[in-house]
């Protein structure tokens, strides 16, 4: 009896899987002759087991393994007519039964199982040593990228090195050409000294503006000045070599007398690449530029004849180090890329028409505010200022200025004065001198809007430094003023400083 | 720029003391050149900062009393020194713009005496 289920379960448990079971069962007599075949159904027949025939020799050395076992042996996958079968040799009392149990599916199906484990097997094997040589690549490509990072910033630091290097000569050329103009007041060749000192500058700032190119933290240094002198330096600058290719050059501003606030040397940086782009490739005709005020906006439009650029290249003209077209003209190629990076950075747009063997028009429009829209002079001023500066002779003067302009001026000649007065008078607008003998300006400012960050700011300075944002500060300066001080704009920025206390 | 005639007048006065103050500015200038020998010099010298300073205020000043010409060459100088520090920069070169500013102080001083 089975454990823990009855004899009837047990019985019905047998005759279900004797149903589904392909067996025979042989009865042997002594000499091995088969008694009796009794097989499980219709279908399920071993050749060569008959009754009365002799058990065949593929059986017979089961037999003589087990002669003499007590106990029940089991010889599995035995291959018997092309069938696996496992035998059941059964013996003790009574004649010798063999149980011939179909396992040929079964059997099939563990092969098949452990056919997938092996393959399985070498499949992760593979895995593994592929793994390890996708391993081995990052790490090599991790390194190549380095280096190749660390090979690119070093080259970028060279670039932005020597280009600061650069400049302090051009700087030195440029004063020199200054001082050639005051002494030789009457000849054209300091001013075109100081024009291609301009222009070679410009060509440095090119390259430091790509050596630190998606560097977010550069700044535009803003200033104000006259529109129609940009333009007539542009023309001087041009014209020699215009001339020399025997081309039309046409310089234009509308309208006159326009001040506006840009960072100067970057809008000279776009203007002379790309006049310097359109005489290069002009070789007869005339190449011209406008320069033109409306509304909030500076239009500049720089037109050619020359030989235009074709529609695909028109795509790839920004690209650095690019020059299109068959030509052995001189330049980097980086012109293009530089000036649209600038225009970029100055909010501006860029845009081209162009149509091969007519010419070209590059149109950029940059925001830009006019300044002086209307005359300060007629506006009427009152209030108090602070004006400080450690030159007695600066404070005397802009006080006898200021006070006949209508303002109340109160003089400091330091850092610590200034705060001291400052906290006396509290000043609706403060004008400093950026290079104090206890500080500087901006400390000072940032001082001051701590406590009163209303109050209007205005820097002033000997110094062509114009960097208004000084820092990570938040608020910035209105204005920076270059000494000497141009007296309508002075006035007109305190008229507006003014103007922007009493509307807050 | 239309002034008051006060003003003008009182900007006048301040344009004259200016001018009267030449003198003192040159020798101020002149005693940092005596003292310049860069043959002997180690290391930034302790009048450089006061050089600048009056350099730097003459840029600053002199164009505001129309005094353009000494304003330039000042700037010169103030933009050499600002633009490199005492031991990169060549001190002939520097000699050289010095002696410019003081010739261009004589010039304001012969102006203001004839």
């Amino acid at each position: 009896m089975m454990t823990g289920i009855s004899e009837r379960a047990a019985q019905y448990l047998r005759e279900e899987l004797l149903k589904r079971e392909s067996y025979t069962v042989l009865v042997l007599a002594g000499d091995r002759t088969i008694l009796s075949v009794q097989e499980s159904n219709p279908d399920w027949h071993l050749a060569g087991l008959e009754q009365g025939l002799t058990l065949p020799e593929s059986l017979s050395p089961l037999l003589d393994v087990s002669e003499g076992a007590p106990e029940p042996l089991v010889f599995p996958y035995v291959r018997i007519s092309g069938m696996v079968i496992d035998v059941h040799v059964l013996q003790g009392e009574g004649p010798v039964e063999l149980v011939l149990h179909d396992v040929t599916e079964a059997h099939l199906k563990e092969q098949t199982l452990q056919q997938r484990a092996h393959e399985i097997s070498l499949l992760s094997e593979r895995r593994a040593v592929l793994n390890k040589e996708l391993e081995e690549l990052n790490r090599e490509l991790l390194l190549r990228r380095q280096q190749a990072e660390k090979a690119s910033a070093a080259k970028s630091r060279f670039i932005a090195s020597m280009s600061h290097e650069f400049r302090s000569p051009i700087a030195s050329i440029m004063g020199y050409a200054d001082l050639l103009r005051t002494e030789l007041p009457d000849s054209r060749n300091p001013r075109a000294l100081q024009q291609a000192s301009w222009h070679l500058l410009t060509l440095v700032e090119n390259l430091l503006e790509q050596a630190r190119e998606g560097d977010e933290n550069v700044s535009l240094n803003l200033s104000r000045f006259s529109l129609d002198r940009v333009v007539d330096d542009i023309d001087a600058l041009f014209r020699t070599q215009a001339d020399g290719k025997n081309l039309e050059f046409i310089v234009e501003s509308s309208p006159h007398g326009v001040e506006i606030e840009l960072d100067e040397l970057r809008l000279r940086q776009i203007l002379i690449n790309l006049i310097s782009n359109a005489l290069r490739y002009t070789f007869a005709g005339q190449v011209s530029f406008h320069a033109e005020h409306r509304g909030n906006t500076l239009h500049l439009y720089v037109r050619d004849t020359g030989r235009g650029i074709a529609p695909l290249d028109l795509k790839r003209i920004f690209e650095p180090f690019t020059r299109v077209g068959e030509d052995n003209s001189s330049g980097a190629g980086l012109g293009l890329t530089i000036t649209r990076q600038l225009v970029d950075r100055m909010d501006g747009k860029l845009e081209i028409e162009s149509k091969p063997e007519v010419g070209s028009e590059f149109h950029v429009y940059i925001p830009c505010p006019r300044i002086h829209d209307t005359d300060s002079e007629a506006l009427p001023l009152s209030g108090e200022v602070l004006w400080v500066d450690d030159d007695q002779y600066i404070l005397s003067l802009y006080q006898v200025l200021l006070e006949d302009w209508g303002l109340t001026v109160h003089t400091a000649s330091s850092v610590a004065q200034g705060k001291e007065l400052m906290k006396q008078h509290v000043c609706p607008v403060v004008v400093s001198d950026l290079h104090l003998t206890d500080g500087d300006g901006f400390e000072l400012l940032k001082e001051i809007w701590a406590e009163w960050p209303q109050t209007e700011g205005i820097i002033i300075s000997g110094s062509e430094i114009n960097d208004l944002s000084h820092g990570s500060t938040e608020k910035q300066a209105r204005a920076f003023l270059q000494k000497p001080i141009d007296l309508k704009v002075l006035r007109s920025e305190l008229v507006m400083a003014f103007a922007g206390v009493d509307s807050t | 720029m239309m002034l008051s005639e006060r003003a003008q007048k009182l900007i006048a006065q301040q344009r004259a003391r200016y001018i009267e103050s030449m003198p003192v500015k040159k020798q101020a200038i002149m005693r940092c050149i005596a003292e310049f020998n860069p043959s002997t010099q180690d290391g930034k010298p302790e009048w450089y900062d006061d050089l600048f300073q009056q350099v730097h205020r003459l840029a600053g000043s002199a164009g505001s009393f129309g005094l353009d010409s000494l304003g330039r060459a000042a700037s010169v100088v103030d933009r050499h020194m600002s633009t490199r520090s005492f031991e990169s920069g060549d001190p002939a070169e520097l000699l050289s713009l010095l002696q410019k500013l003081i010739a261009e102080i004589d010039e304001v001083i012969r102006s203001q005496t004839t």
